[in-house]
């Protein structure tokens, strides 16, 4: 549905993208990850035709033409800053929107039903947008990508200044949009999101991608998991043929299969199994993942990255996060 | 190619906006026709001693306060290019389905119908509440309108084109309004004016919609004189068009005081 084929884009001699090569395909989110400054709306704009790439093309739905009118039948986009009439009330900047789209009588009413439904602005309808939440405007601002039910979905940051309900709401929608077949490319620098979509990955990290596929893979790929056992002293002997860290009253051993490692422990350490006191997984976070592939912590050149969940943030555990 | 739906959903909706602005019929109406009250009294003595004897001075007042107070519409135009930048719905509107086309046409018909019933109304309420004399054509004056307003409309177009923030474009429009009006004869007749005045006043759109509204109010012509001015405010919408699309670009950056 979206192909980016060696895409470049320069501002002048700041080069913003050097060679994006991804792909979204029908019923897939894709989650854009990067720090700010890693060049995602570049791309996203790129996607949408108000850019044009200085190198490589984009193709969108088989096309490549790249004026945004051209795109628009496909294309459904939220883009970073919020775009919508605030002196107008939440019914008519849908129906603008939609008639804007061409939809117009039954059509009309019964998505925006749908649309505003789907995104818990149905008992807002006729609330001035500007008199909203910043939580309920980007609900809106989302809801007016969606009107025409767009094969392609671009999002950016969409839950930036939302509230967690509205953030939890966003979520749920985008996975359900993309199991009904919508290819939904979500750009974000909040870790935590990537895992509720359960998303495809694509870190981008000045100008590149710098690692590609699930969670899972990219975790096993780049970063290990860890099991922790805590005993009441005094602490066991690590057993043979573990690789672990001893830190006071806890065992800390790398897992590359950490549910098998634990029941390996469990069964060496039988006999002090009345100290133990807990038995923890660390799974490893994207944060972790990311300073593997590119050497720097993600909030590089990220003011905020650390401030919506702490553990994927500037003051996430380099362990990771507990389950 | 012909997108009229399209046009009008971008017309009626600005239409929309502009109904919730209360400023929007205090500008263009009330200050012209309080305005038109304080100065009419005046403007009798002084175009009895140009020779009007049967002008009660509404005949000056009515159309210089149009002619003043239509200019605003530039500043309005502009003003909502700048908004959409402001409020981010901009780029919105280039991802929907309309071109660029599209957009400029369905922005600025509204203005266009605006400054022609602000020009219309101005002048019917001059006729009805203030009693003004029209001695010439009427299907001129409603040429000179429609020629006039059409050059506002290109005007502002220009402008947005060139300026970078709303602050600019409302700059324009009240330097515009009384710079031009004053040198057009909107605000005292122009044959008070210096001669040095009177010789760059035809440099502005509003010198020649006064002297056609004059022409035809005050020395009661024909349809014949219509033409000259409506000629030449065409030639002004032709040239501010041009200037606008050799200027326009669809993605250049403006500021505005507006946010969503």
């Amino acid at each position: 549905m979206l192909v980016f084929d060696g895409v470049a884009f320069s501002y002048g001699d700041h080069a913003v993208l050097r060679g994006v090569d991804l792909s979204v395909d029908a019923g897939r989110i894709v989650a854009l990850l990067g720090p700010n400054g890693a060049g995602k709306t570049t791309l996203v704009q790129l996607a949408c035709g108000l850019l044009r790439p200085s190198r490589g093309s984009v193709v969108v739905a088989g096309r490549t033409d790249h004026r945004p009118a051209a795109r628009a039948p496909v294309l459904g986009v939220a883009p970073q800053d919020l775009g919508l009439y605030p002196m107008l009330s939440v019914r008519e900047n849908l129906r603008f929107f939609a008639r804007m789209r061409g939809l117009r009588g039954h059509t009309l009413t019964t998505r925006l039903q749908t649309v505003a439904e789907d995104l818990e602005l149905g008992h807002l309808l006729d609330r001035e947008a500007g008199r909203m939440s910043s939580g309920e405007k980007r609900r809106l601002h989302t809801a007016i990508a969606l009107l025409h039910r767009p094969p392609l979905l671009l999002l950016d940051e969409p839950t930036v200044g939302a509230d967690v309900e509205s953030r939890d709401r966003l979520i749920r929608v985008v996975k359900e949009l993309a199991a009904d077949g919508t290819a939904v490319l979500y750009s974000t620098h909040y870790l935590a999101e990537v895992e509720a979509l359960d998303a495809r990955v694509a870190m981008l990290d000045r100008g590149r991608i710098v690692a590609q596929g699930s969670v899972a893979e990219l975790r096993a790929e780049y970063a290990m998991s860890h099991v922790e056992l805590r005993f009441r002293p005094p602490l066991p002997e690590v057993p043979e043929g573990f690789v672990a860290e001893v830190t006071g009253d806890a065992i800390r051993v790398a897992a590359v299969e950490p549910g098998a490692t634990a029941a390996a422990l469990l069964s060496e350490l039988r006999d002090h199994l009345g100290r133990l006191e807990s038995i923890s997984v660390f799974q490893p976070s994207l944060e972790t993942v990311f300073r593997a592939v590119t050497g720097r912590p993600f909030t590089a050149g990220d003011e905020d990255a650390g401030g919506r969940d702490g553990s994927d943030g500037a003051g996430g555990s380099d362990l990771g996060d507990r389950s | 190619m012909i997108h009229l739906r399209r046009w009008l959903v971008l017309a009626t909706h600005e239409l929309n906006i502009l109904r919730r602005d209360p400023s929007v019929p205090l500008l263009l109406l009330v200050v012209p026709l309080l305005g038109t009250l304080i100065f009419r009294r005046t403007f009798d003595r002084v175009l009895l001693t140009l020779g009007h004897a049967s002008s009660n001075g509404s005949e000056q007042a009515i159309p210089g306060m149009a002619v003043t107070f239509g200019f605003f519409v530039v500043g309005m135009v502009g003003m909502s290019f700048f908004r959409e930048h402001g409020i981010g719905t901009w780029d919105r509107l280039r991802l929907s389905s309309a071109t660029t086309v599209d957009i400029l046409i369905g922005r600025l018909l509204p203005y266009w119908l605006l400054s022609l019933a602000q020009l219309g109304l101005l002048l019917v309420v001059g006729v009805v509440v203030f009693g003004m004399e029209v001695e010439g054509s009427w299907v001129g004056i409603g040429l000179v309108t429609v020629a006039f307003s059409l050059s506002l409309v290109a005007f502002g177009m220009a402008g947005t084109a060139l300026l970078h923030s709303s602050q600019q474009a409302n700059a324009l429009s009240t330097f515009g309004s009384i710079t031009f009006s004053g040198l057009a004869g909107g605000l005292v007749p122009l044959a008070t004016l210096p001669a040095a005045l009177r010789a760059i006043a035809p440099v502005s759109p509003s010198y020649w919609s006064m002297r056609g509204y004059r022409s035809l109010i005050l020395d009661g012509t024909g349809i014949g004189g219509a033409v000259l001015p409506v000629v030449v405010l065409l030639s002004f919408v032709a040239g501010f068009s041009f200037l606008a699309l050799l200027r326009f670009q669809v993605s250049a950056p403006k500021t505005s005081s507006w946010s969503a």
